[in-house]
């Protein structure tokens, strides 16, 4: 069994490394850097717009392409924080701490290169961990009842409810208005029609699509655009000396512990459901200052400060897929995209995605590590160059984008009620965003619901009308005390945004 | 954060929000569920999950209702009105009906410069 399963990841590797994946995880990463550097384009947006693209690759290519968007828009959200102090998305505003103020003093290209050290050092260091640990763990999860399953679906949406949004109940509310929009469509047991108002499109369910580039990218630009009528315009970007090209080995060793124990808090922060990579970046530089030497400066431009937000940020995504991949839950909106991305192409996340697709995982794994590299390769070669994209104005983003989520809802199914239907769910999820709905724990809820609900209705079989059946399932007990513990503690604290 | 006066028409609107979507509920949970679910033979009924979903959003809007009603909670605003909504909502319907009746030509043709023209040319740099 153990050579059938070196053999399946080898040959995943492999497909990795072919010329067309390979090109479409550079495609991905180029994109990245671009979104992440181009004001008001955030990696959710990015994402939610990139899955139409991706919908005529192979699903390797297709996933390779959107984690390399992901990746890379990652570390290309730290060029505006350094060059314009304009952080693109919350995550990166730790990075403009010190990055703006090196900047300043004429130190940009060796800030911008630590960015990316650190961007790179943290994925290679998350993706390793995600490779290790997301088989083992879905091994485990294959023998997780449905009970246990439901039990960790409501703790994971009680997770991101508390920390996405204001407050822990609209949180809450947001996930389970995601689960019962997910309920539209035929019923999967009795096959009759659910809330579709008699719409034949409606059948097939609500199409994801629809509602991640509705939700995530045309909502975003409605945001933007309130920028833009404020006419809050784009600073300068700021130029580096012709001195300022020097981080050797021994710059590199002197910030390599750093490097490292973010890579570390990135990636414990990203396993777990919902934390994201605001709460990392933050939790990474709190403990970077808090071990601070003397002589180090945080706030007034260390080169550690840069470090150790740029490192756990990035450290974060891939070890967010790994509930995802041992699960089936998506930890993070990245992670719930990934999903659809992989929905479209009739693969459904899962512990059974191992048996089932484990060349594909592999394959999957290949591709992250090839982002990895790439993202050295190109944000090396790129750095000055996607700098200059800074300046682009929104004012020509936003109708480019406006125009690709419509195209991109069409292509899904070439169904205009898909369009109306994302026009739609774009203007709720402003609704939701002006309100303090988190869109993200509705995307999530929405993501999860067909899954909640299958086991949801398993545990009521095995139950039986019966709620002591619970204590015959201690895990799923334990689960759920946490869950309602959790809420309990989340209630009494505020809250700050921050998935991605 | 906002105080006096303010405070007061801030928590009206708090008390307004969350009764409407109460409202919002209620004919989720007594017209809609009902009339566009049928019940099916064996197993749990097809309205069941969204009847959970709709009772737990029901009471976690109450709940958050009363939490922001207690004495000493902030009054938050949204700093800005609906014109955002407005501006990229209409260039994005424009598109829409531009990609049913003229295809993605026409869509890409209208959206990006009505959208440019909107947003002010380049007065966002």
């Amino acid at each position: 069994v153990g050579d059938a399963v070196s053999a399946v990841a080898l040959l995943g590797m492999a497909d990795a490394l072919r010329p067309s994946t390979v090109g479409f995880v550079l495609l991905g990463v180029l994109l990245g850097y671009a979104i992440g550097v181009l004001p008001g384009l955030n990696r959710p947006a990015a994402l939610a717009v990139a899955i139409p693209l991706s919908y005529y690759m192979t699903p390797l290519s297709a996933v390779g392409f959107l984690i390399g968007i992901a990746k890379a828009s990652g570390a290309g959200g730290a060029t505006t924080a350094i060059l314009i102090n304009t952080p693109g998305e919350p995550n990166a505003a730790v990075t403009c701490l010190d990055g703006y103020p090196l900047a300043k003093a004429g130190r940009a290209k060796t800030a911008l290169k630590v960015a990316l050290y650190g961007s790179v050092i943290g994925d290679v260091v998350g993706t390793l961990v995600l490779i290790a640990v997301a088989k083992p763990l879905a091994t485990l999860a294959l023998r997780v009842g449905p009970l246990e399953m439901s039990a960790l679906m409501v703790l994971a949406l009680t997770f991101i409810a508390a920390l996405a949004g204001a407050s822990i109940f609209r949180g809450l509310a947001a996930g389970l208005f995601g689960i019962l929009v997910a309920t539209i469509g035929l019923d999967a047991e009795t096959g009759t029609p659910r809330l579709t108002f008699g719409q034949v499109e409606l059948l097939d369910g609500v199409p994801l699509l629809a509602v991640t580039v509705g939700m995530l990218a045309l909502t975003e630009m409605i945001i933007q655009t309130e920028e833009v009528l404020a006419r809050r315009g784009v600073p300068a970007p700021i130029a580096s000396p012709p001195e300022d090209d020097r981080f050797g080995w021994r710059d590199f060793r002197h910030v390599l512990p750093t490097f490292l124990r973010s890579s570390a808090v990135g990636t414990g922060i990203g396993i777990l459901p919902g934390l994201g990579p605001t709460v990392a970046s933050f939790a990474s530089y709190a403990l970077a200052k808090r071990l601070a030497r003397p002589g180090e400066r945080f706030g007034e431009g260390e080169i550690k400060g840069v470090a150790a937000a740029e490192t756990a940020d990035n450290a974060v995504v891939p070890a967010s897929f790994i509930p995802l991949f041992a699960l089936g839950l998506p930890g993070s909106v990245s992670a719930a995209i990934l999903v659809g991305a992989l929905t479209i192409h009739g693969v459904t996340p899962g512990p059974r995605l191992f048996a089932e697709h484990g060349r594909l995982v592999y394959g999957i794994f290949g591709a992250m590590l090839v982002a990895s590299v790439l993202m050295l390769v190109v944000g090396r070669i790129g750095l000055v160059a996607f700098a200059r994209l800074a300046r682009v104005p929104a004012t020509v983003i936003v109708p480019v984008v406006v125009a690709l989520c419509l195209l991109g809802s069409y292509a899904e199914n070439r169904s205009m009620f898909a369009v109306y239907l994302m026009v739609g769910f774009a203007a709720l999820g402003y609704v939701m965003h002006r309100f303090d709905y988190s869109r993200v724990t509705f995307l999530i809820g929405f993501v999860i619901g067909p899954q909640f609900e299958l086991s949801l209705r398993q545990s009521l079989v095995l139950a039986n009308g019966d709620p002591t059946v619970l204590l015959r399932h201690p895990a799923a007990l334990a689960i759920l005390i946490l869950a309602l513990l959790a809420g309990a503690a989340f209630t009494r604290r505020p809250q700050q945004g921050g998935l991605a | 954060v906002r105080h006096g006066p303010a405070r007061l028409r801030g928590r009206a609107r708090t008390l307004l929000e969350t009764l409407v979507i109460l409202a919002g509920i209620g004919v989720v949970l007594f017209w809609v569920i009902p009339g566009q679910t049928r019940g099916g033979g064996l197993g749990l009924s097809p309205g069941f999950l969204p009847t959970v979903c709709a009772i737990g959003i029901g009471l976690m809007i109450a709940l958050d209702g009363v939490a922001r009603l207690l004495p000493g909670t902030p009054v938050r605003r949204y700093p800005v009105g609906w014109g955002a909504l407005l501006a990229a909502g209409g260039i994005a319907a424009a598109g829409a009906v531009a990609l049913d009746f003229g295809g993605a030509v026409a869509c890409v043709l209208l959206t990006v410069p009505a959208g440019f023209l909107i947003l002010g040319g380049g007065a966002g740099r």
